[in-house]
């Protein structure tokens, strides 16, 4: 299960753990969303719920000109379509 | 090959959803997949055509460029060119007045009962952005 967060809001995280359930989740991070993937907001990310991975998308992360923390994955769009074909279920928080 | 169907809720200006759904369309089209977009709410108005203002503008080029970059509707249009389905709940458009507003060519007028139904019953994966 994907999950997109398209603000800087970790509280909303609150319901990943609710709706994965036993699923394996992933966090995909859009928009102003990417602002928690710097080095002080992805602790936020980590311990909020156990993402098997985190990514944040490129072009939101290089307009913002944002250095991500070293366990989130910059993807692009291409890789995106990817990544949500594999997850099968997408929440948009 | 897999079909996405991206229900988006949001204009062209207010967030970057918009940009964000065409831009992974166009991006999933580019591998072979199918894409539908179901516009709802203020994303109905990426539907229409644009409307030009004939007199003087009273932005210079450089504003104008800054906001050529939020109109979306050519890059619409091309998705929908490519293969893309793009229909439109009616009853958000009668919302905002805008129900008989000419559509951008392949763009068709739709609702949540049939168009987005029809999406999400054929739909590999399907998502909300807005």
């Amino acid at each position: 299960m994907l999950f997109l967060l398209n603000r800087p809001d970790p509280a909303a995280l609150s319901l990943a753990a609710g709706l994965a359930g036993d699923d394996d989740a992933e966090l995909l991070l859009i928009s102003d969303g990417v602002y928690l993937a710097r080095e002080s907001g992805f602790q936020s990310l980590s311990s909020a719920h156990d993402f098997g991975e985190i990514y944040a998308e490129a072009k939101a992360v290089a307009d913002r000109g944002l250095e991500p923390a070293g366990g989130c994955s910059v993807v692009d769009v291409a890789e995106i379509v990817d990544i949500i074909l594999d997850n099968d279920k997408v929440v948009n928080l | 090959m897999a079909t996405i169907t991206i229900t988006l809720l949001s204009g062209a200006v207010e967030d970057e959803n918009a940009d964000f759904a065409l831009r992974l369309s166009q991006a999933a089209l580019a591998k072979g997949h199918k894409v539908n977009l179901f516009l709802i709410g203020n994303g109905c108005h990426l539907a229409n055509q644009e409307v030009p203002w004939e007199g003087e503008r009273g932005m210079n080029d450089a504003l104008t460029a800054f906001m050529d970059s939020f109109r979306l509707g050519g890059r619409l249009k091309e998705l929908v060119a490519q293969g893309a389905e793009a229909a439109t709940c009616h009853t958000t458009e009668y919302a905002r007045g805008t129900e008989g507003c000419p559509y951008l060519e392949g763009v068709v007028r739709g609702n949540v009962g049939t168009s987005l139904t029809r999406f999400l019953i054929n739909s590999d994966v399907a998502f909300t952005l807005g």
